[in-house]
């Protein structure tokens, strides 16, 4: 395999409160291929947008980088100061939020918003600045693109608003671009327009997403590889398909189980009893123990190993024996 | 948690200080002062700061500690009565006008602009010119001139939380207008009323000082502040202590009602 | 066929919008146009669409929360919009509605105990004491305890608020319960968990549901019926079992098929453009500009409801009921 884009080592993070230290993010590690769309899924509270914003360098001023690494293109991005992280965002990575309204500043042209990182990192004169710009509006599915260059976000819909912001995610070129539920927001026939212009931007511009997201059907439509979030840690991780048809992590399992569809009518849904641990009631062992219908004695102490099964990776001891050990 | 959160806020702190202080102070001169705040005394004029005098004596030789003690109760007194006829009224005018909408509304918030569009002290100087000077008619002057903040707090505050889905959820549980207005809007908008009602304290206060210090309020005898401030202005520089402790006064309670205000504001943005 | 529980008759919601010059005449935004529809005693009827196409509003005029600008609404026979106070006040008795969002649907400065007796207080059922133990007893219904009782809101996760906000709704023994996006705010376990607790209730209690919710899967697993609106009217309504392959309208295949699901490989519509802006609707069939089998007739013509079978109303000018078989018509007669 190629070398990865972005790759994420042991990365822990924690908050910090009067009371002390609580740690959020624990023992996380993933890579992004080029040219790939990983999905991170999860319920509210584990740790997916923390996760991100930790990749953009831009977390909350009480959490803070504990251990691990984050590299991108071999580069250590923990270490870098907050000007050279600043020109990595934007240029080399970029952010889509799930608001659309609230990424776009309402006083001033989306012409300007978007064409704003070419006039601030390259030399091109407005003309080509201008071209370029009206170019990737047309790109994204923008119509009338001259037109709307001089329009301002309120006289946007919101499927229009969200394509902006994915130029604006675009323009410098950015090969890894990192969307946070970038489609909730959004009406069902929209957002499948969205997900097919994530699908066909990354066959004709070679971008990488990471796709943030609570919605396993989504994921679905989009990505190539799924991690699985539990409060903080990964706990499972493989190509999409895989995991939905053989979830093996009793979370994940869970999860799917616990979606609505048609043919389980008529029929109670699966429920996982209990709600995702609070940052404060976090203690050792495997995150889901108290939750966990298979707990045996060994997962109140100790915290999993990861094991390999081909592609497919997870952290449960349920698979103790089976598996190669990484 | 809660406890936690006030000691952190030192405006709060200096504040609530500030008027617990004055309160006392306030409270202790209904029954006590060092000396008659009016008795004079023509052999002791102007005497500076001593153990006798705490703050010396005026011009007519009157002990000024036990004259500000007195004043206390006349700033307390017009504080507290013109902010209850600005809140009672307001209070009725912005929750009318907030809670049933339409021309109550449209009706209610143009005689409130038409009210802020008048100068407040000149509205005030104006009442107090054609009718007479005195206590009861500061009070009605001061008390009118903050209807409007009050009224556009109550019914911004009722706008918004009107529209709460547990007002609806209440609405279609069959509950009146009486119930929704006390148990379920009311009970959401204390928190900026508070603020309201420390602002308009401390600006009733200082107005009313402004207006005695024109003459235009407090008659002697009753002791005030604002005029104490006048009659000292003449012996600024033989007798420099009683301008100054005087304003200090005035400063004390203005700042303390207004850092209290900012500490409450400042506790409900953290709970929010 | 017996007396529906609930019925619409062609219900519209007008609000008059901003006016464009100070003299010009006011708009109207036809929020809910010629809505009709009938729920029967103990179904779920799955009400669907996007953001502005009036879901909500229709929901909240069954609730009585907002006036109709014409129409009426029979509940039981009889025409809610003729209540006095007093028969309005018992009738809302009998029909309670649950919101989305769990942090604003509960009074954040009153307990629980305060929160769920309210209904109680308000119709003056019971004394002090007896409310007590009904409220336990609803609170256990919904899967909490008088542990709750002195707590607050905001101590409370997403799911327990809505347990809370649901025994609010059934503790006066509602027959009809509207459901507003209830589900949509919570994760995907705890909205299993919420589902399942309203399929209880409804089992115990006999309630009757009008469910609304963008969310398709939510709709197909939960609700006997669905009505899909687009723009302010119902274009098609019928068993969920449609879903599949039998949806008529353009736009309720399009919507069905646009839905990201985990198990199933489908060819997706993928619609053009977006929800126009319910101010200024298209002329004729609200959904034409975006519809692939848009005809002549489309653009100026305002389809009107075809009855497919008993079930099955579609509004679109691609059907037509067979001549004299108006409401019963089982053929459909595709042109």
């Amino acid at each position: 395999m190629s070398q990865p884009l972005l790759s994420v080592q042991n990365l822990d993070v924690s908050f910090t409160f009067q009371d002390g230290d609580y740690a959020a993010l624990k023992n996380i590690s993933f890579s992004v291929y080029p040219k790939e769309i990983v999905g991170i899924v999860g319920e509210s509270g584990c740790g997916k947008s923390l996760t991100s914003h930790a990749i953009l360098g831009m977390l909350p001023t009480n959490a803070m980088i504990k251990k691990g690494s984050i590299q991108y293109r071999g580069t250590d991005l923990v270490s870098l100061t907050n000007e050279e992280w600043q020109s990595i965002r934007g240029s080399a990575i970029s952010m889509i939020f799930q608001e659309p309204m609230t990424s776009l500043n309402p006083l001033l042209t989306i012409g300007r918003q978007i064409s704003e990182v070419l006039k601030k990192h390259t030399g091109f004169c407005n003309k080509e600045i201008k071209e370029m710009t009206i170019a990737l509006m047309k790109e994204v599915g923008l119509p009338r693109a001259e037109e709307l260059y001089r329009a301002y976000p309120h006289q946007l819909s919101g499927g229009m608003r969200q394509r902006v912001v994915i130029a604006i995610a675009l323009i410098g070129e950015a090969d890894l671009v990192i969307a946070d539920e970038p489609t909730t927001a959004l009406d069902v026939t929209i957002q499948l327009q969205i997900l097919e212009l994530f699908r066909k931007l990354k066959q004709t511009r070679n971008t990488s997403l990471v796709f943030i997201s609570h919605d396993w059907g989504v994921i679905r439509k989009v990505c190539d590889r799924v991690i699985v979030m539990y409060a903080g840690h990964i706990v499972e991780e493989g190509p999409i398909e895989e995991i939905l048809q053989h979830p093996k992590h009793p979370y994940t399992q869970g999860l799917i189980q616990s979606i609505p569809d048609y043919k389980k009518r008529g029929e109670p849904l699966h429920t996982i009893p209990g709600r995702v641990p609070a940052l404060r009631e976090r203690r050792g062992g495997c995150p889901f123990v108290d939750r966990c219908s298979l707990r045996m004695d060994i997962c109140q102490t100790t915290y999993p190993e990861g094991k390999k099964h081909g592609n497919h990776q997870v952290k449960c001891h349920l698979y103790a024996q089976e598996a190669i050990n990484i | 948690m809660k406890k936690h959160n006030i000691f952190k806020s030192i405006p709060l702190i200096i504040g609530v200080s500030f008027v617990t202080v004055l309160t006392i102070m306030m409270l202790v001169s209904l029954f006590y002062t060092p000396y008659s705040p009016n008795a004079m005394d023509p052999s002791d004029r102007l005497a500076q700061p001593s153990f006798t005098h705490l703050f010396g004596t005026d011009n007519f030789g009157r002990d000024i500690f036990s004259r500000v003690m007195q004043g206390s109760q006349t700033a307390f007194l017009i504080g507290f009565s013109a902010v209850s006829i600005g809140l009672f009224f307001g209070f009725l005018i912005g929750a009318c006008a907030g809670y049933f909408g339409g021309w109550i509304d449209e009706l209610s918030m143009r005689i409130i602009d038409a009210m802020m569009a008048l100068p407040g002290i000149l509205f005030a100087i104006m009442l107090i010119s054609v009718f007479e000077t005195g206590i009861r008619n500061t009070i009605i002057a001061l008390g009118i001139m903050s209807i409007p903040s009050f009224a556009r707090i109550v019914r911004s505050g009722f706008i918004q939380v009107k529209q709460f889905d547990f007002v609806k959820a209440s609405i279609a549980k069959g509950a009146g207008s009486f119930r929704i207005i006390f148990q379920h809007i009311l009970p959401n908008v204390t928190s900026p009323i508070l603020v309201a009602v420390t602002l308009s304290f401390s600006g009733s206060v200082l107005a009313e000082a402004g207006l005695s210090y024109l003459g235009l309020g407090v008659q002697p005898p009753d002791p005030s502040w604002g005029r104490m401030l006048k009659e000292a202005q003449p012996f600024m520089s033989t007798a420099p202590w009683y301008v100054i402790l005087t304003g200090l006064f005035i400063t004390f309670m203005v700042l303390g009602f207004n850092l209290l205000s900012d500490g409450i504001r400042d506790l409900q943005d953290k709970k929010s | 066929m017996s007396t529906p529980l609930l019925e619409l008759d062609k219900v519209q919601k007008h609000y008059k919008s901003n006016r464009s010059s100070f003299l010009g005449k006011p708009s109207y935004v036809k929020a809910v146009n010629s809505v009709s529809l009938r729920l029967f005693e103990g179904e779920t009827l799955g009400l669907v669409g996007e953001s502005g196409s009036g879901k909500s509003t229709t929901g909240q005029i069954i609730a009585q929360l907002i006036s109709q600008t014409s129409g009426t609404v029979f509940y039981k026979g009889s025409d809610v919009t003729t209540f006095t106070n007093k028969q309005m006040k018992a009738w809302r008795k009998k029909v309670q509605i649950v919101f989305q969002d769990p942090y604003a649907s509960l009074n954040p400065k009153k307990k629980i105990e305060w929160i769920v007796s309210e209904p109680l207080v308000i119709h003056r059922i019971r004394t002090k004491v007896e409310r007590r133990e009904k409220v336990v007893e609803v609170l256990e219904d919904v899967g909490l305890d008088a542990s709750y009782l002195h707590r607050y809101p905001h101590e409370l996760s997403g799911g327990q608020r809505q347990r809370v906000a649901i025994a609010t709704a059934i503790i006066l023994n509602p027959e009809f319960i509207v459901i507003d996006e209830g589900v949509s705010a919570l994760d995907v376990s705890v909205q299993a968990q919420i589902l399942n607790l309203l399929k209880q209730l409804q089992n115990k209690y006999k309630l009757t549901y009008l469910f609304i919710s963008h969310d398709l899967n939510v709709i197909q697993y939960f609700c006997d019926r669905i009505a899909v609106m687009y723009l302010g009217e119902i274009v098609e309504q019928g068993r969920t079992d449609l879903i599949g392959s039998n949806l008529k309208h353009p736009y309720a295949q399009a919507l069905f098929s646009a839905n990201p699901t985990v198990d199933e490989n489908k060819t997706q519509i993928v619609l053009g453009g977006e929800v126009p802006n319910s101010g200024t609707p298209p002329a004729g069939c609200p959904f034409h500009p975006r519809c692939a089998k848009a005809m002549e007739t489309c653009s100026s013509f305002k389809p009107s409801d075809v009855h497919l079978n008993q079930t099955h109303v579609v509004r679109c000018h691609l059907y037509k009921t067979i001549e004299g078989n108006s409401k019963d018509t089982i053929e459909e007669a595709i042109r």
